[in-house]
């Protein structure tokens, strides 16, 4: 499915799905010209997907983008991110609040002040944005159950990382840092990743709920958390298969749309509109899911 | 003090000593030349490890210096020291094995299991810069010394070509080089710990 060449309506909501794989990249329209864009990755052009679209649709990235989330830092979802936040300069930026931390700074500093090697890394794209940021009051930090952005009926809230998962991250970025007269090495991922920020935009009556790579465990505790917002996502991002949980092997990836079985078209009321970039690869909305449980609060 | 010395182009025999400047020079000459002849054979019949010899190889030219021992047999003056320059070998050199890489690429490792391990590798042939490929690669495929070395996010490049060996023979060869990057020093420790402090401390809500 392509997309079309104008851009939505101010009362129109629209989700796109960018990546070669499972939508590593997405671009929302909340409504009266507010962009959001989660995640980036690079087209054929080796330009960010979301960058590509919002100039193909006659966009200002520079004046329309006012939020960019990096969700985590695997490659496949942080691929041009410091581009992204360089030309979108009106956009505040956000991650998981862990990962500002001094522990897990030191140990990407350590690593990529030299970066000596062809093979990119996430953590070095995340080192050039904070680099920059430090002098400039766009960050914003995620955490569990927290509003990160609202513009008019839109909300955008973090659902994770939460205090749990905080400390046993700071473990795991002490564990980075090498010592003295030991080689270099890239910075491994997390696994599981439990630091993840997984989003849920909601609309009013049309929600959305972005789920990052976030592990089952942090899923578990995001059903059990009481300060969440409460809902039926009308559109389920859902996670990266995860190598070392093969309970997420069969998701697949992808989109799921609990009321739809298709994709439509942009153009639609209260639906989604799911297009792919052409160069990208086509991504298709692959089954019904089941929702998250309501909040019972 | 008599020296010979030779070269590629042709034997050059240059003799300064201390006999020959009391005797005829004809007859002096003659006689530094015999022994000069004499002292070559005899180096040559004598070349044995029970002689003490210094022996470099240039890249054409071989260098022998025979130390006085050579001369308490009584041929020379106790006084003598030689040095003797003998031409290159004649033999051909043997042609290099050549290697013909067809595919290469560059990965870092992101799970060891027991018998293999998972690498997300970049095409450097393709001229690819993203790690969009991901391999399962048998642990048996890379050196010992760098099994035991591996570990997550270990860097290495991978190459996969044809050698073709003096005889002639072409064989198909995947090497696996785990790369030895840079290791960290206490300065990069400290730089790193300023910079984050100061990150962190810029980035307090």
């Amino acid at each position: 499915m392509t997309g079309t060449d104008r851009p939505p309506r101010n009362d129109e909501f629209e989700v796109t799905l960018f990546g070669p794989g499972y939508g590593e990249s997405v671009v929302l329209h909340v409504g009266d010209g507010t962009w959001v864009i989660v995640d980036s990755c690079l087209d054929a052009d080796r330009q960010p997907s979301a960058l590509a679209y919002l100039e193909r649709i006659g966009l200002d990235p520079a004046r329309s983008v006012h939020l960019i989330v990096a969700t985590h830092w695997h490659d496949d979802h942080i691929r041009g991110v410091a581009k992204l936040v360089d030309i979108c300069g009106k956009a505040a930026f956000c991650c998981a609040s862990v990962l500002c931390r001094k522990e897990f700074l030191a140990a990407v500093d350590v690593s990529e002040r030299r970066h000596l090697t062809v093979v990119g890394s996430g953590v070095q794209e995340i080192h050039r944005v904070f680099s920059w940021l430090r002098t400039e009051s766009r960050l914003t930090h995620a955490i569990a159950d927290r509003r990160i952005l609202v513009r008019n009926r839109c909300k955008v809230w973090s659902l994770s990382p939460d205090d749990e998962v905080f400390g046993r991250f700071l473990k795991f970025a002490g564990s980075l840092i090498p010592g003295a007269g030991q080689s270099k090495r890239r910075v491994p991922t997390l696994t599981p990743n439990e630091a993840a920020v997984a989003l849920w935009v909601d609309a009013g009556s049309f929600s959305v709920l972005l789920g990052s790579d976030l592990a089952r465990q942090g899923w578990k505790r995001i059903l059990a958390s009481r300060e969440r917002p409460s809902g039926q996502a009308s559109v389920f991002k859902v996670p990266h298969p995860d190598r070392k949980t093969p309970t997420n092997r069969r998701c697949g990836g992808g989109c799921w749309f609990p009321n739809r079985s298709r994709c439509s078209r942009r153009g639609t009321r209260a639906a989604a509109s799911c297009r792919a970039h052409g160069t990208c690869g086509v991504f298709v909305p692959v089954r019904r899911t089941r929702t998250p449980r309501r909040n019972p609060a | 003090m008599t020296r010979w010395s030779g070269s590629n182009v042709g034997r050059q025999v240059d003799v300064t000593d201390d006999w020959g400047q009391s005797s005829d020079p004809a007859h002096a000459g003659a006689v530094l030349v015999r022994r000069a002849d004499e002292t070559v054979h005899s180096v040559l019949a004598r070349r044995s490890d029970s002689f003490p010899e210094e022996t470099t190889r240039g890249t054409n030219v071989e260098t022998t210096a025979v130390r006085p021992a050579f001369a308490g047999r009584g041929q020379l003056g106790d006084n003598l020291a030689r040095r003797i320059d003998f031409p290159p070998s004649a033999a051909p050199r043997m042609p290099p094995t050549t290697f013909h890489a067809l595919q290469e690429w560059e990965g870092y490792v992101v799970d060891i299991g027991e018998t293999d391990f998972v690498a997300r590798v970049v095409d450097l042939t393709a001229g690819s810069e993203q790690a969009d490929e991901e391999a399962t690669i048998p642990l048996s495929e890379i050196s010992d010394r760098d099994a035991e070395r591996i570990r997550e996010g270990s860097i290495f490049r991978w190459v996969i070509g044809y050698e073709r060996s003096v005889t002639g023979t072409k064989k198909r060869v995947s090497q696996i080089v785990f790369r030895d990057l840079p290791a960290i020093t206490s300065t990069d420790l400290r730089d790193a710990d300023v910079w984050a402090a100061d990150t962190a401390r810029a980035f307090q809500p």
